[in-house]
């Protein structure tokens, strides 16, 4: 099936003279969870603004589920569901009120709204909780409340804006696994500037950067795509003189960068950069052949951390 | 040996993660049950009415809520009954509801302005109105909701007023005797006739005070600051505008025109006269259009 839940093409805005985002292009099959990457001030949350039909866009055009979003913003947004980034809710009512109310404005049918606002309870894991005050409740509790309301309705999409920020490691892991779970049922695009996140929720992603796409591609293919043809890195822990130390390292073929630091108990760390392969083998040949002690030896992979810099960074 | 050691990596230390979790793939999707209900409700659902009226309803019970409710009705409560209808009901012989409703009508002035502040303004300044607008609501259905929700807020709490007509029908000093099937009672002479439209004015006066401090709370996040705006507006049409009598000719006319209290006051003496109705309905209107493109004008930030 070739039908596309969300299609962009050529978005661009404007803030005044200062450009959010350019040319904007692409799309997402039913049922992907496609995370959203960038550092902040890339165009994230404009991107997800006009998808929600918060914002006008200054180009270009976007639709949910065949529906365009700025000729038919009713239909288009009744079929999302979103959550901003600072999670806004209507802190004076009970859980299940607010949900209630959410239904109704969102049209659902009278007669599912209790089955609807039931399935947003469980599935965010808030049975104990249907009675609270929404603005007693603890971060992620409300992050909770604010994933319940996006998904009460049945949307077709979720749009989520930095769904886990502010969370601790405890509650962001529980979110984390969350969406996931809500992924099976529905189309998910979730921002993030964090990469581990999104590595660990989508199976597809986008990076933006200063309102441009850069990337997009599956989490281990964009790792594979830019570790080819690419130094690496060697950390070791060596006993001995710092000066002996770095001209043996520094002797090695292949070898591009050094830096050597003191550790806390008198040894040295090094870390090498270099273009070889078998770096690491090298590296520990030559140092034990130095008469040093060698104590640890560890590759550093490339990481998604890499990447991201590598893309976003400069230019 | 003391030297900390200077850590120069560039890059934070995060391993690549695995691959994603292996999600299912997800193939269209089209074992979900249909989104929508049936067609009454979808025909109802698209005029929007159901919108609005979820949206008042919620407004109408925050008011319950936060205290700015209850200060609201302590405040009216107790001024209206110690200084419009004590003095009216003491002051012996034929008692109407006419002091009593221009003493309301005064005081909206100063109160309408507190009804409306939180309306927008709280919800532009917690983020709730991106939620808001996000939800498949037209931005008119949300100014709609808002406004009616403060306008039945004000209908519950001039509740007090049928109680006072009660009063004075039972202890009116002349009174009239009907019959009702077979039965003669005897009632006080209260005249039905202005005392429903004398309220009907008051309606429509607080409708339009009301939906002037709405666009007031639509245009700032500081809900003092759109409580202040608004109470210069209000106090502008409803005092100020009433000392045109004091200018010369044709401006004294156009002063008592688009000054409110002479068209309530009218209604207030029992005539149903169409300009005021007109004055009103326009003054209402106006305003709530205006809250809608200020809404609108969001998009084209």
């Amino acid at each position: 099936m070739g039908r596309r839940v969300i299609e962009v093409e050529g978005l661009t805005k404007y803030y005044d003279e200062r450009l959010a985002i350019a040319d904007v292009t692409f799309s997402v099959p039913p049922g992907q969870v496609l995370g959203f990457l960038g550092p902040n001030g890339a165009g994230k949350s404009t991107t997800m603004r006009i998808l929600a039909g918060y914002l006008s866009a200054s180009g270009g055009k976007a639709s949910i589920a065949g529906h365009d979003v700025f000729e038919n913003p009713v239909e288009a947004r009744r079929r999302i569901g979103y959550l901003p980034e600072s999670t806004p809710l209507y802190n004076e009512m009970r859980v299940k009120d607010y949900l209630g109310l959410m239904c109704k404005l969102r049209g659902v049918h009278p007669r599912r709204r209790g089955e609807r606002v039931d399935f947003a309870i469980e599935a965010c894991g808030l049975q104990a909780r249907r009675r609270d005050i929404v603005g007693r409740l603890s971060k992620g509790l409300r992050q909770r409340v604010g994933l319940a309301q996006a998904v009460v309705h049945d949307p077709d999409v979720l749009i989520l804006d930095e769904p886990t920020s502010g969370l601790d490691p405890g509650q962001t892991r529980e979110t984390r696994a969350l969406i996931t779970e809500l992924g099976r049922r529905h189309t998910v695009i979730l921002s993030s500037h964090i990469l581990t996140e999104v590595s660990a929720t989508c199976e597809r992603v986008v990076i933006i950067n200063q309102g441009r796409l850069v990337a997009d591609d599956a989490p281990a293919n964009l790792g594979k795509r830019l570790s080819q043809d690419r130094a690496s890195q060697v950390e070791l822990t060596v006993v001995g003189d710092r000066d002996r130390i770095l001209a043996v390292v520094e002797k090695v073929r292949g070898v591009e960068s050094v830096t050597v630091n003191p550790t806390e108990d008198g040894a040295w760390e090094v870390l090498v950069t270099g273009r070889r392969k078998d770096l690491q083998d090298a590296l520990a040949k030559a140092v034990v052949r130095g008469g040093h002690g060698l104590r640890q030896l560890q590759s550093r992979k490339l990481s998604l951390e890499d990447i991201f810099l590598e893309l976003t960074d400069g230019d | 040996m003391a030297t900390k050691p200077v850590r120069r990596t560039r890059r934070p230390k995060v391993a690549l993660e695995p691959a994603a979790p292996p999600t299912p793939p997800a193939p269209a999707l089209p074992e979900r049950p249909p989104q929508r209900g049936g067609g009454v409700y979808e025909a109802v659902w698209s005029t929007g009415a159901t919108k609005v009226l979820a949206l008042a309803g919620r407004e109408l019970t925050s008011y319950f809520v936060s205290p700015i409710g209850y200060v609201i009705a302590a405040l009216m409560v107790p001024l209206v009954s110690v200084f419009a209808f004590l003095p009216a009901v003491l002051g012996g012989t034929p008692v109407a509801m006419d002091r009593v409703y221009s003493g309301l009508a005064y005081l909206m002035a100063f109160m309408a302005p507190f009804f409306t502040m939180r309306l927008l303004a709280e919800e532009r300044r917690t983020g709730t109105l991106e939620l808001l607008l996000t939800s498949p609501m037209r931005d008119w259905e949300v100014v709609l909701g808002k406004w009616l929700g403060a306008l039945l807020f004000f209908i519950v709490i001039t509740a007090f007023l049928f109680l006072f007509a009660a009063v004075i029908i039972y202890y009116e000093p002349t009174h009239q005797v009907i019959t009702v099937g077979g039965l003669s009672l005897s009632i006080g002479n209260l005249d039905l006739g202005p005392t429903l439209s004398g309220y009907l004015g008051v309606l429509l006066e607080a409708a339009a005070l009301l939906a002037i401090g709405l666009l007031c709370s639509s245009l700032t996040q500081n809900q003092i600051l759109a409580a202040f705006v608004a109470l210069v507006v209000t106090l502008t049409i409803v005092f100020l505008l009433g000392l045109g009598s004091f200018l010369p000719s044709p401006l004294s006319d156009i002063a008592l025109y688009v000054g409110a209290y002479d068209h309530f006051a009218s209604f207030n003496q029992g005539r149903l006269v169409l300009r005021d109705l007109v004055y009103f309905v326009t003054l209402t209107l106006g305003a709530l259009f205006l809250t809608v493109r200020v809404l609108e004008s969001r998009r084209w930030r």
